[in-house]
């Protein structure tokens, strides 16, 4: 049971701003999710089926250690709002 | 050697644990082809994957995974034909992609064991945990401006190993062998060049104290991102003292983050358990996962370089040394090779004896690491040389020695320059005698009287009359003949 603490937690963790009511409806949508998740998969026969992490067949995609990308702060930095003599700026963050 | 804080109600010991980051040396970062190389303009060691832009797919730098495995291999380790990565998920300015991609359930090294030697001899076995493989996160700075933080992305994606001890660790001198230990390992490895004071290995600390004798494990507290050997110990000791205090006054540890400053000289507060994180981590989906063949690790194991382990068993065996002094020499590429170079067809205890001591200490003062010495091994061994084959004395050996390091110039060159040749004929060394004993028919008369103390009196005169110069055990014997 996904109660309204809960939610106000997680969403807390991904910074997003819920009003109390959209606090209540999610905590209700996600409850009701996982009940399906419970009564619809949980329960079904899964003896030796390995789990999924990805849908991506095979080994990791490797490549040889050399420098074959970068260099090009301005590109990496066009799309952001906030640059100061090629860095990004921030809010003040001080922990 | 048991480190125990003694209280008023119970005896204490400590329990710790170290969790360690090494910066991976390899040219580009782990999951993009941009440099990994330190410094440079902000922002231009970045790719779009380091960026985070939308629909980027990282892929992975097999000479960071080959160098996890080395380090693994160093580290005794079991190496994990399968493993994966994860998402560590936590919000922060320098983390564009909201996760940090690292390997919490399935990690690439599993479990091995460091051994250390402490200063007194004693052994011991510290086990690892594991070794994982993840990415760093960009820098911030602070200072810049008086309301915002400057990110710069050149870090964000670098390889780093995480390796995680077992809490083994009994004190704060077991926790400061076990980070040099680490050290030894990686360099010679060549898989991190292990500088902490640059952030390239950085450490944080488990700590708990308990009653001796109580196998339970009590809170335990973490403190975060310790950049010297000396801070580590330093804080270890410091949280340890802090809890004890608080349970002889029957109180109650927190489990909680601490940060060591080390100006205040304490430990204090960074998050509580109840701000404690949650990362949500789940497995990576754009990563599959990393499978190994076994034939593939033994290719690797074939190439490691010798480790500071063997080097100090063969060192032991080949040059005779004893425990302590061949960790010293062993631990390090550099101090190993140098050593080699002068103990090479030489006294292998005098090789020992004038590195870690003469050298050892002037590199000490003058602030210098052994490839910055401004005496070569070549050179220290004609000094040797020079020593074995009775051309000066010990004591003269130290003030050309002092002379070589200021000046760099070759051993023989200055003996020859400053004419400090050991005097070793018999007859020059006979006169100078003769005239002491002439001039100083009074305390002849006491040493005859029997009062043989004098000798060393008379050792000095001579001495002083040689300039220095005279072989000493040649002038004893002459003496003794000669007053007798």
């Amino acid at each position: 049971m996904i109660d309204k603490t809960i939610i106000h937690e997680m969403a807390n963790w991904v910074r997003l701003r819920l009003t109390p009511e959209e606090e209540e409806s999610m905590a209700k949508e996600f409850s009701e999710t996982l009940k399906w998740i419970n009564d619809e998969m949980i329960t079904k026969e899964l003896e030796g089926v390995k789990p999924m992490p990805s849908v991506i067949e095979g080994t990791i995609p490797s490549f040889e250690d050399k420098v074959t990308d970068g260099n090009y702060p301005e590109t990496v930095t066009s799309c952001s709002e906030h640059t100061v003599d090629g860095f990004f700026t921030v809010p003040k963050m001080v922990e | 050697m048991s480190y125990i804080l003694k209280g008023k109600t119970n005896n204490w010991e400590i329990v710790v644990g170290l969790e360690v980051h090494c910066q991976i040396i390899s040219n580009a970062k782990v999951f993009s082809g941009s440099s990994a190389k330190f410094g440079g303009v902000p922002n231009s060691h970045v790719s779009f994957i380091d960026a985070a832009f939308p629909g980027m797919l990282p892929h992975l730098n097999k000479e960071c995974l080959y160098q996890s495995i080395r380090t693994g291999m160093g580290l005794n380790s079991k190496i994990n034909l399968y493993s994966r990565f994860d998402r560590k998920n936590y919000f922060y300015g320098d983390l564009p992609q909201g996760y940090q991609i690292t390997q919490l359930f399935y990690p690439i090294v599993g479990e091995g064991y460091i051994d250390i030697t402490l200063e007194d001899g004693t052994k011991k076995r510290l086990r690892v945990e594991r070794l994982h493989l993840e990415q760093d996160a960009g820098k911030s700075i602070h200072d810049r401006a008086p309301h915002l933080s400057f990110v710069d992305l050149n870090r964000s994606g670098v390889g780093l190993m995480e390796i995680v001890g077992m809490p083994d660790i009994s004190s704060p001198e077991e926790a400061g062998a076990y980070l040099r230990k680490l050290r030894s390992i990686v360099r010679a490895l060549g898989t991190c060049d292990g500088n902490m004071d640059e952030g390239s290995m950085r450490c944080d600390a488990n700590v708990s104290i308990r009653p001796v004798g109580d196998k339970n494990l009590r809170n335990r507290v973490e403190i975060k991102n310790l950049n010297s050997v000396k801070f580590v110990m330093q804080a270890i000791e410091l949280e340890a003292h802090r809890q004890l205090a608080i349970y002889e006054e029957g109180g109650h540890v927190t489990q909680e983050t601490r940060l060591f400053d080390s100006i205040k000289m304490e430990t204090r507060t960074m998050r509580s358990k109840e701000n404690a994180l949650d990362y949500r981590y789940f497995p990576d989906p754009d990563l599959p996962p990393v499978l190994l063949t076994q034939e593939e690790v033994d290719e690797i194991r074939r190439t490691l370089p010798e480790l500071p382990e063997d080097r100090k068993n063969r060192f032991i065996k080949e040059y005779h040394l004893n425990e302590y002094d061949a960790d010293i020499l062993s631990g390090d590429n550099k101090t190993a090779e140098y050593f080699e170079t002068v103990a090479k067809g030489r006294d292998t205890d005098k090789a020992a004896h004038w590195v870690m001591g003469d050298l050892f200490g002037a590199l000490n003062k003058l602030g210098k690491s052994i490839e910055q010495s401004p005496v070569s091994p070549s050179n220290l061994g004609k000094l040797l040389d020079l020593m074995a084959k009775d051309v000066i004395s010990g004591k003269i050996a130290k003030e050309v020695f002092e002379l070589m390091l200021e000046t760099g110039k070759d051993a023989d060159i200055i003996v020859e320059e400053k004419g400090l040749k050991q005097i070793t004929d018999t007859s020059e060394i006979e006169g100078m005698i003769d005239t002491i004993i002439a001039e100083n028919p009074e305390t002849v008369s006491e040493y005859k009287a029997g009062k043989t103390k004098l000798l060393g009196w008379f050792v000095g005169q001579a001495m002083k009359a040689s300039k220095g110069k005279a072989n000493p055990g040649l002038l004893n014997q002459l003496l003794t003949k000669k007053l007798g």
